[in-house]
């Protein structure tokens, strides 16, 4: 109805107007508003200036509609003007016929360019997007040796197209859902038809949709919407940046979730093992690659468990030490002022400082830094006594552990857990360390990823790929998880 | 339900942290590692222990601190400090464990033997029961390293370690693990001279302990003098050109709780082949050396009529020097010196080679065992032993 | 969803369940052999755990018949769900004591029993706030790795000629080691936790007998197993000179001195087989208070009441002894034929219509 502030209106003046009003213009100067004569009536195309394609929008939608003939048009109702623009002029792929002012306004914003006609209450969204983006890259976190050295980039149609160049299979389905509050990001699902489980479709999609947030939303905040753990350490789905790895993700049956704006795709539902996976693994033979594998699990053994077992072991266990090991940490050790669990903290705290510092400082200056810290500061530390030489190389083993897990936020989670241990390891021997480990696994083995085990399917046992601690040959492989509908 | 798991889990945290503070943990230089440990009797019936111990620090004595030896009733003598990096320390008292407790309390610092390499007894005091319930006490101790080796000394205990020194290397606990492997590979040693080992034996009705027998250099013990077998000459002349003061001379064997009788070197050496654990490879007979081929066979038994029973079936390969021997000339020499040392063991009424493990089988309940009078039986057995060696 | 696909997740459920209550009743046989067995049957202790172990087997078996009709609403279910409650809380505190035992004689010297006491019941309590799931699940995980792990340390610890401990074979005789078995048979009692519904309604899934009895008898034998070191390490005169409940558990965790890294190795093994299987008893506790009072479900008021329970167990018992614990185990064997026969005829009942 005119005056309706939700539903277009015949009159497209009472339409700019409040189109006008909405995004703010004149004083907003990236709304572009043009009017022009398309045949025997008026029409009004409304866009953001930098978004989109302007050559597309002068040569496929202004010039055929300019240059229809004077009458053109005149016989038709005024209901139907805009589908006959579209039918007889305008040039452009897909378009959505849409009323609603809200979504015109966001489909506005999102880049697209709004056709109205004088008399026509229905308006038409035309994708010209144009706006600069980065091109493909190569992935920063996820390099492999050999295989393919493609990334996601910020733009989701860009990423659903190197999807579908991998997985050409008619079953592959995209759905766009919209996330957020006030501030809507887009984001599509992505999953074969058929595989994937419906159920844990419906549960992450309705997770996504009850998002009600004012923030722009990137992957790590729709994991944090999907995930069933909040508050764990460990992370329940995995993030990757390859589409190859995104690809593998759909043909086991997982949903692949993408997020406009994030140059990283989430796969859902995800186990411990994805986390622990590399595309190495895959790309190389499988001898190595299982070999990687048992590297990366003694990593993260060591990562977890060896700054508490060193602690454990001096103040509670030394009869663990042989003599001659002993007697050196005895003489190292009465020289240094502090205790030796306040050492430990110290020591950690120190190297996550040196890591963090070399991740932020640009460039050169994050080599150096690396260099500086680690061998000036800690052999003066020694020299000083102020640190053992042992406990350095305790804290320095274990943190090349930690470099040996693939997946960022699992290692952040590990060294949380890692110093859980060495507390409990310094305060009460084996004994508290087991203890706090026991708690650990059962809640680790207790945790759900969109309604799987997170552990399975080692626990529980499941049917599907073996491919799990070791790479096993092509030939001993399922193709689909335990989570997929159909396990042939 | 979210928030009531998270508060509990937090609450659960927080209380195990508070706990585990009460759980005990020391730094490592709060404790007192003890190397070597020696037992000697004292007036009224009291016992002097002796450690040796790491002082954590490489400086040589002068500056040291004054320790002490404490007494139940009071008094004092200095420490010794004349080793690099470790220290001598004494106590009496009536027990080792109280002993051992004085000594903490003295140091200061808490006692730790989780390090400990030997056990050295006195005679007199091996010789008595008074040995089974020291052993047992340290023993006891859960963190005491079971695998210490006793030792038996004529000498006073407590000189015999402080006489120990590292001769190679500069750990005087890495130099006795060494000493002990290396005299075991040479079978000089008896094979479970472990403190686990001869406390189990010395409790045990199926079979008795053998320890290890060492004495210094000076003194004038009679096995020095023997040398009648190579091995028995090896520990009877070096003392007087080696520089260690203190050498390993075969078996200290005990009945029941006390010691009872000494085995020599080469002795010891056909113990460990009796019990299947000689570890030697190599071998002089009548001046020609043999290396032993193959694990020899030794087959134990107790026959029916209640005979003890050795069978040894054994390979050698001449080495060096000329064999004058043949195979069946070695075979009775192995024999007689076989039935001689049983002889020896019966006499000393001391089961070391384990017969009672064998007789043990024959009955269904332990009382009996008890009840079947094994010791004595055992005393008056006759003995047999055959021997198969081929030569090659 | 498939119905396929409900049948592997509850087949794997009830894997998982099986193996937790293996373990736990693995652990009840060493800990309570270590206690009753050893001082009765001395080196036939583990003779005297044989019974224990078939009826284990046999328990889990019947338990798979008689489940899920525990606390449906009338007073007699509800009856028999507290009393299944009350026995898995009582397995639960005996483990809990042979652990507090053992590790106040090893690992902790120097801490206090009460101390212990209350760090293991809290950290195991946090392991239970996942409920059942996270547990079996750990219990399924390390099935192999338990008994692979108990098996390596036992050959690489046990010195030549261990097996002589064994003789003489009987031990003190038929008559205390007839005795020593039969007060070992509630050392079964963790079988029953199967008789917990579970997270599966259709009974259709439920495996065949046999798949349980055999997990719960091999992890019974697992136990029965452990109960050889005391005799194979020590033999049958050092086993006379121990009066306490934990040197005796120790026997089974010392042996030879020579590899220090092998005996730590061996006993944090027990120690993870006696966690588990608390926790694991601790959880089954919990279900049944939850299905004899479900209002309490929701806030978990029954973990913390039980929490409380065992707290105040176990200061009691140790200011009298955890060995008073330890004799009141015949205890449990009362409620069992109250929790597997009426059920059986109600089944008969049901059959009959």
């Amino acid at each position: 109805m005119c005056g309706d502030a939700i539903m277009l209106c015949p009159l497209l003046g009472r339409n700019l107007e409040i189109l006008r009003e909405r995004l703010g213009a004149p004083r907003n100067a990236d709304v572009l508003i043009r009017r022009f004569r398309s045949g025997a009536f008026e029409s009004a195309v409304v866009a953001i200036d930098g978004m989109v394609n302007a050559e597309r929008v002068n040569e496929n939608i202004l010039k055929p509609c300019m240059e229809l003939p004077e009458q053109e048009g005149e016989s038709i109702p005024p209901c139907e003007r805009v589908s006959f623009l579209m039918e007889r002029a305008v040039s452009v792929l897909p378009m959505k016929m849409k009323e609603n002012i809200d979504e015109l306004v966001a489909d506005a914003l999102g880049g697209q360019a709004v056709l109205l006609c004088e008399g026509c209450a229905v308006g038409c969204v035309m994708d010209v997007r144009g706006f600069e983006k980065r091109t493909i890259g190569r992935p920063e976190a996820e390099k492999v040796v050999l295989g393919p050295h493609e990334s996601f980039s910020e733009s989701i149609r860009t990423n659903i197209t190197l999807l579908r160049r991998i997985v050409q299979r008619e079953e592959l389905t995209t759905e766009f859902v919209t996330a957020g509050g006030a501030m809507k990001t887009r984001c599509a699902l992505l999953y074969l038809r058929g595989t994937a489980d419906e159920e844990m479709l419906t549960r992450v999609r309705r997770r996504i949709l009850a998002c009600s947030y004012d923030f722009p939303l990137t992957t790590g905040d729709v994991e944090h919407l999907v995930e069933e753990h909040p508050l764990a350490l460990i992370p329940q789905c995995v993030r990757t940046e390859r589409p190859d790895r995104a690809a593998s993700f759909l043909a086991e049956g997982q949903i692949v979730i993408l997020t406009d704006g994030s140059p990283d795709a989430l796969g859902a539902p995800a186990t411990i093992w994805h986390l622990l996976h590399t595309p190495d693994d895959a790309t190389l033979r499988w001898q190595v690659g299982t070999f990687l594998r048992a590297i990366r699990l003694i990593g993260v053994t060591i990562h977890l468990l060896l700054p508490g077992t060193y602690l454990s072991i001096l103040r509670f266990h030394p009869e663990l030490l042989s003599p001659m090991l002993l007697t050196s940490v005895y003489e190292t050790g009465s020289r240094v002022p502090i205790p030796v669990y306040l050492e430990a903290l110290l020591m950690t705290l120190a190297f996550d400082l040196i890591t963090e510092a070399g991740l932020r400082a640009p460039g050169a200056l994050g080599n150096a830094l690396g260099i500086v810290s680690g061998l000036i500061l800690g052999q003066s530390a020694v020299s000083a006594d102020i640190v053992s030489p042992l406990l350095l190389i305790v804290v320095a083993a274990s943190g090349l552990g930690g470099f040996c897990v693939p997946n960022y936020a699992l290692s952040v989670g590990l060294k949380i857990a890692q110093l859980f241990l060495l507390t409990c390891g310094a305060l009460g021997g084996f004994y508290a360390m087991g203890l706090c480990l026991l708690a650990l696994l059962c809640a680790v083995c207790a945790m759900n990823s969109a309604g799987s085990p997170l552990t399975a399917p080692l626990t529980p046992k499941r049917p599907g790929n073996r491919d799990i601690l070791l790479r096993m040959p092509m030939q001993h492989q399922k193709a689909r998880a335990f989570f997929a509908k159909k396990h042939e | 339900m979210n928030g009531i798991k998270r508060a509990m889990a937090g609450l659960l945290l927080a209380g195990a942290l508070l706990l585990m503070t009460g759980c005990g943990g020391q730094e490592i230089e709060s404790s007192l590692f003890v190397v070597s440990m020696a037992v000697d009797p004292a007036p009224e019936g009291a016992l002097r222990v002796t450690v040796k111990a790491l002082s954590g620090t490489q400086e040589s004595g002068a500056a040291q601190p004054q320790g002490s030896e404490a007494t139940a009733q009071g008094g004092g003598e200095a420490a010794d400090q004349s080793e690099p990096g470790y220290i001598t320390l004494s106590a009496t008292a009536p027990s080792c464990l109280r002993a051992l407790s004085l000594l903490g309390a003295t140091t200061p610092r808490t006692l730790s033997l989780s390090q400990l390499q030997e056990i050295v007894l006195s005679r007199t005091l091996a010789q008595t029961d008074a040995a089974l319930s020291i052993l047992r006490e340290i023993h006891a101790l859960y963190r005491a390293n079971s695998a210490a080796i006793v030792v038996v000394t004529p000498d006073d205990a407590g000189d015999f370690i402080r006489r120990q020194r590292a001769l190679l290397g500069t750990r005087l606990s890495q130099y006795l693990r060494v000493l002990f492997e290396h005299s075991a590979d040479m079978d000089v040693i008896p094979p479970n001279a472990q403190l686990s080992a001869v406390v189990a034996a010395m409790e045990s009705g199926t079979h008795d302990a053998a320890a290890v027998y060492a004495a210094g250099s000076s003194g004038a013990d009679d096995l020095l003098l023997r040398d009648t077998a190579e091995l028995d000459r090896l520990p009877g002349h070096l003392p007087r050109t080696s520089p260690a003061q203190n050498e390993y001379l075969g078996s200290a064997v005990f009945s029941g709780a006390r010691m009872t009788g000494t085995l020599t070197g080469s002795e010891t050496a056909l113990l460990c082949l009796l019990t299947g654990r000689a570890r030697t490879r190599s071998t002089v007979i009548g001046g020609a050396q043999y290396r032993v081929n193959l694990p020899t066979r030794v087959k134990l038994g107790v026959a029916p009529d209640g005979a003890l029973t050795a069978h040894i079936r054994m390979s050698l390969t001449l080495v060096a020097g000329q064999g004058g021997e043949s195979a069946q000339e070695i075979a009775a020499r192995i024999e007689q010196d076989a039935v001689s040392l049983l002889r020896k063991l019966q006499a000393a009424g001391s089961d070391a080679a384990g017969y009672g493990l064998l007789a043990v089988r024959r009955h269904m309940t332990i009382g009996q065992w008890e009840s079947s009078g094994w010791a004595d039986a055992y005393r008056s057995a006759p003995v047999r032993v055959t021997a198969e060696v081929k030569v090659l | 969803m498939p119905r396929n696909m409900n049948n592997q997740r509850a087949l794997a459920a009830w894997r998982a369940r099986a193996c937790a209550a293996a373990v736990a009743c693995g652990a009840q046989i060493f800990c309570l052999g270590a206690g009753i067995a050893v001082p009765l049957g001395l080196n036939a202790a583990w003779l005297c755990a044989l019974p224990a172990v078939m009826l284990a087997a046999l328990l889990a078996a019947r338990a798979r018949g008689v489940r899920a009709s525990l606390g449906a609403g009338r007073n007699m279910e509800r009856l028999r769900a507290l009393l299944l409650c009350a026995v898995m809380l009582f397995s639960c505190l005996l483990l809990l004591a042979a652990c507090v035992s053992l590790c106040t004689q090893t690992l902790l010297s120097h801490a206090r029993v009460i101390h212990c006491a209350a760090l293991t019941l809290l950290f195991i309590l946090l392991a239970a706030i996942p409920r059942m799931e996270g547990v079996c699940r750990l219990c399924f995980a390390l099935r192999l790795f338990l008994p692979a792990g108990l098996l390596l340390c036992m050959l690489t610890l046990l010195p030549r000629g261990a097996v002589s401990g064994l003789f003489p074979l009987l031990g003190t005789g038929a008559g205390p080691v007839s005795l020593g078995a039969l007060c070992m048979l509630p050392a079964a009692a963790p079988a029953l936790m199967l008789l917990l519904p579970g997270g599966e309604k259709d009974a259709g899934m439920l495996p065949r007998p046999g798949f349980f009895a055999l997990r719960a008898g091999l992890g019974a034998l697992c136990g029965a197993g452990l109960l050889l070191l005391p005799a194979l390490f020590s033999g049958y005169e050092a086993l006379r000179t121990q009066s306490v409940w934990g040197a005796r558990l120790r026997l089974s965790a010392v042996g030879g001195g020579q590899k220090p890294l092998w005996h730590m190795a061996l006993l944090l093994t027990q120690f993870a087989a006696m966690t588990l299987g608390a926790c694991a008893l601790l959880c089954a506790a919990e279900e049944a208070f939850s299905l004899a009072f479900p209002r309490l479900q929701r806030r978990r008021s029954g973990l913390l009441i039980l929490a409380a329970l065992l707290m105040a167990g176990l200061r009691l018992f140790s200011g009298i002894g955890y060995e008073a614990a330890m004799y009141a185990a015949p205890l449990i064997a009362l409620p069992v034929p109250l929790l597997l026969l009426p059920a059986g005829k109600r089944k008969r009942k049901a059959a009959d219509r």
